[in-house]
């Protein structure tokens, strides 16, 4: 994905995003939180660290703008994928629960990404439910969300 | 002498069978997570703190300081047999590790890299052993306005140092203190920036935002490797056998190492100690010193001396940043600021004071370093004949381990989807800022400083009725004022010198 070619310089985005997010800790800080009433209230730090921040990135923002020799920022479809992997675990997690989440995910990902053969699949799989089961579950004595499969069955 | 005395009492707090077993089990994960390709400590570390949680604080820290200091050793493994550094420090190591390697010699590059690291980490530690209870000292007539400077300091420097661009540094740093305000005002406790939500009211939790920052975010990166670490191993000769007896050094070896190794491991220890440089500077700065000395090969075409002088440093550089993280409570790196964290998670107040507060922690830290030290090279060595083996775990393989392991830890501390949550969403913006030229390490470092700097600088102006004198009143203040300010304006100084001799060079033309 080139970036110039969609007409937008991503990298353009993170300045106008802090700058953004500056100008929000400045305003309901100084309106909710304060300044300073004969000491300093709790806005006091984050408005002088937003004045800041709000002051370096317009420098940023201007320095990316004016920068046109560097080469364009290109995202992986494949980087995506990663995401989107680990938000089906989240989702999945409110259905069957986030244990086999987990390890419906693995599966998936190694034979539909990386067309492992099953020996391999078997071993990763094996492992995940070893950190799961064994570390987390039984050492760290975690208590994993079944979602609505832990409802039908009770757990 | 005194010092000496506390580190025998200190190694009777890191001789109990916990914490033995803490530094052990610390000192094979190190080493393994090091020798995975494209993890790296901070990384590593993060996504291993979970599981630090069913110790008591100096158990957890133990077995998180073995993982850092083993994590030096691991990461020349992959950079020697594979040419791919498993960590940042380990760079200069395969510079001249990989050439030995193709010549025939892997099993003694991959010892010379083990004794250098041991040496050079035992120098480290040593030295961190006499100075870090001076430093303490030292940290103890500073008040809140030279505590306001010297965090500054730090903070600055990393961003500085990290990346070459400084402006973007800033930033990432300013959003990193922006974040760390949201919830509980450090010191009213009133809520502050929680937006309505109950969950923000706690603050972003530390441990889900650094498994996000650094352990999803690099899986996110790692899916880009996959081809290039494909195409390197099937060039790799996979029949290769390493045995210990064929790996050991000869006396003339032995006699080429020694030098660098002492050279490196003092340099590099006082470099680690600086805010903002770390293990990777110290190596650098090692093997930079290298050069200057005679080797009896080239450097860059299979030196041993290249190698010693490299892991003698990162080692050193590691025991060295452990100096002002515990004296002063002020981190060297992306790494120290998680091991900040988490002291601060377990209670432990790092500064000063801690020395005097929790001696048999601080001790107990230190010595269990020595022990580290000690496991890891035997650990090293044992491992060399199924080095191959170990690191033939191709990095698409390790994809799905390792998200399936930050969304478990990151759930496992917060006992809710929340943390899974912040995780998820850090990891894309870690990634993004990364992919962008913006380095997540100084954010990293001063969202676990924040709360320290405000704390120290409102009780400054608290004392100072809002003047501003009082970062001025004395000699050491304006010193560290001094070299804040030179931190800020050298980059931008450099930036017009460099206009002023390109316009001159424009009208020479």
């Amino acid at each position: 994905m080139d970036n110039k070619k969609k007409g937008l310089n991503l990298r353009l985005v993170i300045p106008v995003l802090t700058i953004v997010i500056s100008l929000v800790f400045i305003i309901v800080g100084i309106t909710q939180y304060g300044f300073w009433t004969n000491q300093p209230t709790p806005g006091f730090f984050p408005i002088i660290i937003a004045v800041c921040l709000l002051a370096s990135s317009i420098g940023a923002f201007i320095q990316v703008a004016k920068d046109k020799d560097s080469a364009p920022v290109k995202y992986n479809f494949n980087e995506l994928l990663v995401m989107l992997g680990a938000l089906g675990i989240i989702l999945g997690t409110l259905v069957i629960g986030l244990p086999i989440s987990c390890l419906v995910y693995v599966l998936l990902w190694l034979k539909l990404m990386e067309h492992a053969p099953w020996k391999v699949v078997i071993i990763i799989e094996l492992i995940i439910a070893a950190i799961i089961f064994g570390v987390f579950t039984a050492w760290l004595q975690i208590r994993f969300p079944w979602g609505l499969l832990g409802d039908v069955l009770g757990l | 002498m005194s010092n000496f005395a506390s580190l025998i009492q200190g190694f009777g707090v890191a001789l109990a069978p916990g914490n033995i077993g803490a530094c052990l089990l610390g000192a094979i994960l190190g080493l393994i997570v090091g020798a995975m390709p494209g993890i790296g400590s901070l990384a590593g570390c993060a996504l291993l703190l979970p599981l630090t949680y069913k110790f008591n604080p100096t158990t957890a820290i133990i077995m998180l300081g073995a993982l850092y200091y083993s994590n030096m050793y691991g990461g020349s493994f992959s950079a020697i047999l594979l040419n791919i550094p498993g960590d940042s420090p380990a760079i200069t190591t395969a510079m001249d590790g990989y050439p030995m390697a193709r010549k025939g010699r892997p099993g003694q590059a991959l010892m010379a890299a083990n004794t250098a690291s041991f040496l050079g980490g035992t120098i480290g530690i040593l030295i961190l052993t006499i100075t870090a209870k001076g430093l303490a000292k030292i940290g103890l007539m500073f008040g809140y306005a030279e505590m306001t400077l010297i965090l500054f300091i730090a903070m600055t420097s990393i961003s500085w140092l990290i990346g070459d661009n400084p402006i973007k540094g800033l930033v990432i740093t300013l959003l990193g203190i922006l974040v760390a305000s949201i919830g509980m005002d450090t010191l009213s406790g009133a809520p502050r920036y929680e937006f309505g939500n109950m969950y923000l009211l706690g603050g972003i939790p530390f441990t889900p935002f650094i498994i996000g920052c650094v352990g999803f975010a690099q899986v996110i990166k790692l899916i880009n490797e996959r081809e290039a670490d494909e195409k390197k191993r099937q060039s790799q000769d996979s029949k290769t056998k390493l045995s210990i007896k064929e790996s050991l050094l000869t006396a003339h070896d032995f006699k080429r190492i020694l030098p660098p190794i002492i050279r490196s491991g003092i340099l590099a220890t006082f470099v680690g100690v600086l805010p903002g440089s770390g293990a990777t500077t110290g190596s650098m700065v090692g093997y930079a010193m290298q050069k200057k000395f005679k080797s009896e090969e080239p450097l860059g075409t299979g030196a041993i001396e290249g190698i010693a002088a490299s892991e003698a440093a990162n080692n050193a550089a590691a025991a060295g940043a452990f100096a002002p993280l515990l004296a002063l409570g002020i981190p060297g790196s992306g790494t120290g600021a998680l091991l900040l964290g988490g002291l601060m998670m377990w209670g432990l107040n790092p500064g000063p004071l801690l020395f005097d507060s929790n001696p048999e922690f601080c001790w107990g830290l230190i010595s269990s370093m020595y022990m580290a030290n000690i496991f890891t090279l035997l650990v090293a060595i044992l491992v060399i004949p199924f080095l191959i083996k170990i690191l033939s775990v191709p990095v698409k393989y390790m994809i799905p381990i390792i998200t399936c392991v930050c969304i478990v830890g990151a759930y496992s501390t917060s006992n809710s989807m929340y943390g899974v949550v912040v995780m998820f969403i850090s990891g894309i913006v870690g990634y993004l800022l990364d992919k962008n030229g913006f380095p997540t390490a100084p954010m990293l470092l001063a969202f676990v400083l924040a709360p320290m700097l405000e704390s120290n600088m409102r009780k400054a102006f608290i004392a100072s009725q809002g003047s501003l004198r009082i970062f001025v009143d004395s000699p050491l203040k304006l010193v560290l004022l001094a070299v804040f300010l030179v931190l800020i304006l050298t980059p931008a100084v450099k930036g017009v010198l460099r206009k002023v001799k390109g316009g001159k060079e424009k009208t020479k033309v």
